[in-house]
């Protein structure tokens, strides 16, 4: 009698499983990784309390309440300010110092630091 | 006699290998891995459009808007601040530079000794001058510092 051989089954991939494993790496990817895209903006802080400074700075910018901005005494929005620094820039400014008013708030500072190291400054000092 | 022929065994599934392996490294990540710590829920980053990019700060000093500094996930004291942060950093200049002298925004003396500058999340709202304040508190302590912000432009 010829015996039949045993037909050789494959093994199923057992997609259940794999899918679960997936699903948890991707949970956990979800929950752990940020979107938030970060940026730095330097600062270099002030000198200590009671020095007085060498020269005088060629850009007084003062950061103000409601993000306005003061460039040499001259009250401009925040979305003007870069156009106002880069002007100064080319005219010859190179040493900008920022100051900032009782009632302004971090986001205008940090703001108007931003822009003034975009204009091109490269001495910048923060002063209150 | 005709011997009979040994039996093939038949082969395992590997897909067990496999998530056993895959659940291994899953386990792995989880306990080894430095995941970012979530950023304070009491501060608001500022904003900013074209800054320098960075990475997300790994232990950053966080400042609330009412100007309560925080550090590891807890509110902390200026001189128990800087306490902590000379035991985990590297240790500040000997000697602040002289006074009265402008300084190159980007760089700063002894870099090199003080390792990486101190990373700050200030809350948007905190005021300007108590933000200035506490970077020349932190300065005068030898860290230099910069201000970690989100992309994204002021909203």
């Amino acid at each position: 009698m010829r015996i039949s051989r045993n037909p050789k089954k494959r093994a199923a991939l057992s997609v259940t499983s794999l899918i679960d494993v997936i699903f948890l790496l991707l949970l956990f990817f979800m929950l752990t990784s940020t979107f938030v895209r970060h940026q730095q903006v330097d600062i270099a802080a002030p000198n200590a309390e009671g020095a007085s400074g060498g020269s005088s700075p060629d850009v007084l910018l003062r950061a103000g309440a409601d993000d306005q901005v003061t460039i040499n005494g001259e009250t401009v929005g925040l979305a003007d300010i870069a156009d106002r620094l880069a002007a100064l820039r080319q005219a010859g400014g190179e040493t900008l110092l920022v100051t900032a008013t009782e009632d302004a708030v971090s986001q205008t500072l940090v703001n108007a630091v931003e822009a003034a190291q975009r204009s091109g400054f490269t001495k910048i000092s923060v002063a209150d | 006699m005709r011997l009979k022929q040994a039996e093939k065994r038949k082969a395992q599934d590997p897909t067990i290998a496999l998530i056993n392996v895959v659940f291994l490294m899953l386990i792995f990540f989880l306990l080894a891995g430095t995941i970012a710590p979530g950023a304070d829920p009491e501060i608001r980053l500022i904003s900013t459009r074209d800054a320098e990019g960075a990475p997300p700060p790994a232990e950053p000093v966080g400042i609330t808007a009412e100007g309560e500094l925080r550090y590891g996930g807890a509110a902390i004291e200026m001189d128990a601040l800087i306490a902590e942060l000379s035991t985990t950093r590297s240790a500040p200049e000997a000697q602040v530079p002289p006074a009265g002298e402008a300084r190159e925004t980007g760089e700063t003396e002894g870099e090199a000794a003080t390792g990486a500058p101190l990373s700050v999340t200030a809350d948007r709202d905190l005021p300007a001058r108590d933000l200035i304040a506490i970077l020349r508190q932190l300065r005068e302590a030898g860290y230099a510092a910069h201000i970690v912000t989100r992309a994204g432009g002021p909203q």
